[in-house]
């Protein structure tokens, strides 16, 4: 068998077990191992395995990702993604569609901590929806702004997604987290508007609450603080050039954890709470990284990225054609599995289509994170739309798709402005000192 | 009953020891960039320092990841059919798994039985590589022990009983 019929039958096969729910980490790393055994025999399979698995343990850009993770826990156990909600909703709740919009913030706030839109949707679900309910929000709106609240974390720093991406992509996180400033302001702008158009135009009902009192707001405002000054010392940090990224993750955990202790937020139970869940969370990822870098190599042998981009050679001169299609094959694939998952089968094929075509692969980063958790909520199969209906039985799906459709809206043209103005991603890396 | 509860000390200590290697690695940045901004110098190999206490760190919490199945699934039929697909799946997830976590074991083990006797070092602390090598090897003979009991856990399991 050629290798590339290999390669494909490879990655075919990743796709099954992914989907009947084998772990990503064990789909990737068993295809990765036996598909490069059939090519270069098992004694170099091993070889490459045990090289794969002593780099990925060792390596030091990677240690940045269970030190974001550890800073997130810390965080939602200090009490700040709970706050930022409360915050959020007394500050602008008595706004038309204020608690829609105090539900997107708080979902990115939580998807940041999370580092998945499902889970993020599944907890905010529960969460907000009841309030929006309660507060007389038509619950398309409800529904809406928690599914697409959630697709909105994953892009904020720190992003383990892009961090993952950084490492298989070979692409400076630093460069990454910086590029995420543009499409984070995009995105917020562009989910306002997809809230108030409709409840400007009548199709969803959203009540205003009473004002709250100065002093509740004064309050608000102090508990908003916090989270608003470790993402300015993250983004600050990395711009100025005066730490690393690694040095950045590491003081980002030592700050929070300071805020919790001097704050008396974080009481010891919370702490030892905080770093076991990073414990369990990293185990998971590093598996997930080795595997996909076994898989990545078995690919790599296979020839099947070489051959795509000699597939797509007669519009590699059209990089608009290109993007397209990705943009196409991610929807569908947000139909069948989540946002990691997805990354780490598709980037090691489609980075070096990228390149030929010209494109900058900071850039394809943040398109491709923004891409594929767009994919997670377009109607009619988005997986988080079938993540809310579990935990919200009682929402139709028609009014999932309804509520919804504004954010694929929003999300569609940031996508079309970001590849129109390439600048609004590449920016901030370029002139970062 | 004794079985479980000796499975759940050892993954507590597990997540530990993963915890206590995750802060060693903060620490030691932190301190880092503290003694650069003071006074100019650095803890001495503070990078390999942080890249093997965390990776230590990853290492350690593997077996509790597959004893407590806390991979990173893409859950799609069994939020939509959770009574059909929910046990099946997972059985099947973890039967498999046990085979990623054999052949990785396999591997490191390999590997590590052919660098022993080796002079080779890490280049900043000098550790010996075949006794880190053997280290690996360990922590994966653990994560495949329990992979084992991941799957054991998944068939005793109520059907229909939440995941």
């Amino acid at each position: 068998m050629s290798g590339l019929i290999l390669g494909g039958a490879g990655f075919l096969a990743a796709i099954l077990m992914i989907f009947i729910e084998i772990p990503v980490a064990v789909a990737l790393g068993l295809v990765g191992v036996l598909g490069s055994a059939m090519i270069i025999g098992m004694p170099g399979a091993m070889a490459i395995g045990a090289t794969t698995v002593w780099d990925s343990v060792t390596n030091y850009t990677l240690t940045m990702l269970p030190l974001f993770v550890m800073m997130g826990n810390l965080a939602a156990h200090s009490g700040l993604s709970s706050r930022l909600y409360r915050s959020m909703s007394v500050l602008i709740g008595h706004r038309r569609g204020g608690l829609a919009l105090a539900t997107i913030g708080a979902s990115a706030g939580f998807g940041m901590i999370s580092g998945s839109s499902l889970a993020t949707t599944a907890t905010m679900g529960r969460i907000a929806m009841p309030e929006m309910q309660a507060a007389g929000y038509t619950r398309s709106l409800s529904a809406g702004s928690v599914a697409a609240g959630g697709t909105l974390g994953i892009l904020i720093p720190p992003s383990t997604v892009l961090v993952i991406y950084a490492f298989i992509a070979e692409q400076s996180i630093r460069d990454l987290l910086l590029a995420t400033a543009g499409p984070i302001v995009l995105a917020i702008t562009l989910y306002c508007l997809a809230i108030w158009v409709p409840i400007w135009l009548g199709w969803s009902v959203a009540p205003q609450r009473a004002r709250a009192a100065g002093a509740e707001r004064a309050e608000a405002i102090r508990e908003l603080l916090p989270p608003v000054g470790i993402f300015g010392l993250i983004m600050g940090g990395l711009y100025s050039g005066i730490f690393t990224a690694n040095e950045t993750a590491a003081i980002g955990t030592a700050v929070v954890l300071l805020y919790g202790v001097l704050a008396r937020r974080l009481s010891l139970d919370g702490f030892i709470a905080a770093v076991m869940d990073t414990a369990t969370t990293c185990g998971a990822l590093y598996l997930v990284l080795i595997g996909a870098n076994l898989f990545n190599f078995f690919l790599a042998l296979s020839g099947l990225p070489f051959s795509l981009t000699a597939m797509f050679s007669g519009i590699l001169d059209q990089p608009i054609l290109v993007i397209g299609l990705m943009l196409a094959i991610y929807l569908v694939l947000g139909t069948l599995m989540d946002s990691l998952a997805m990354l780490l089968l598709t980037v090691p094929l489609f980075v070096p289509v990228a390149q030929a075509a010209g494109i900058d692969l900071v850039w394809f980063g943040i398109f491709a994170v923004m891409v594929v958790e767009m994919g997670l909520i377009t109607p009619p199969v988005g997986m988080n739309l079938f993540v809310l209906k579990t935990v919200n039985p009682e929402v139709e799906l028609i009014e999932l798709w309804k509520g919804v459709a504004p954010f694929v809206i929003a999300d569609l043209i940031r996508v079309a402005i970001i590849i129109a103005i390439p600048a609004i991603v590449t920016w901030l890396p370029h002139t970062a000192l | 009953m004794k079985g479980g509860k000796i499975g759940a000390a050892l993954s507590t200590s597990f997540l530990y020891s993963a915890a206590t290697c995750f802060l060693l690695g903060t620490g030691v940045t932190v301190v880092d960039v503290a003694l650069r901004a003071t006074t100019g110098a650095n803890v001495p190999a503070a990078i390999e320092l942080t890249s093997l206490s965390i990776g230590l760190g990853a290492l350690l919490s593997m077996p509790v990841c597959y004893a407590r199945r806390s991979h990173v699934t893409a859950k799609l039929l069994s939020e939509l059919s959770p009574r059909r697909f929910g046990r099946p799946l997972g059985v099947l997830g973890a039967l498999v798994s046990i085979g990623f976590a054999a052949l990785l074991m396999w591997i490191m083990a390999e590997n590590a039985l052919s660098k022993l006797g080796s002079a080779q070092t890490t280049s900043d602390l000098g550790l010996s590589v075949p006794v880190a090598l053997c280290a690996v090897a360990l922590t994966l003979i653990a994560a495949l022990i329990a992979a084992i009991a991941g799957f054991i856990l998944e068939i005793r399991q109520k059907p229909g009983a939440d995941t």
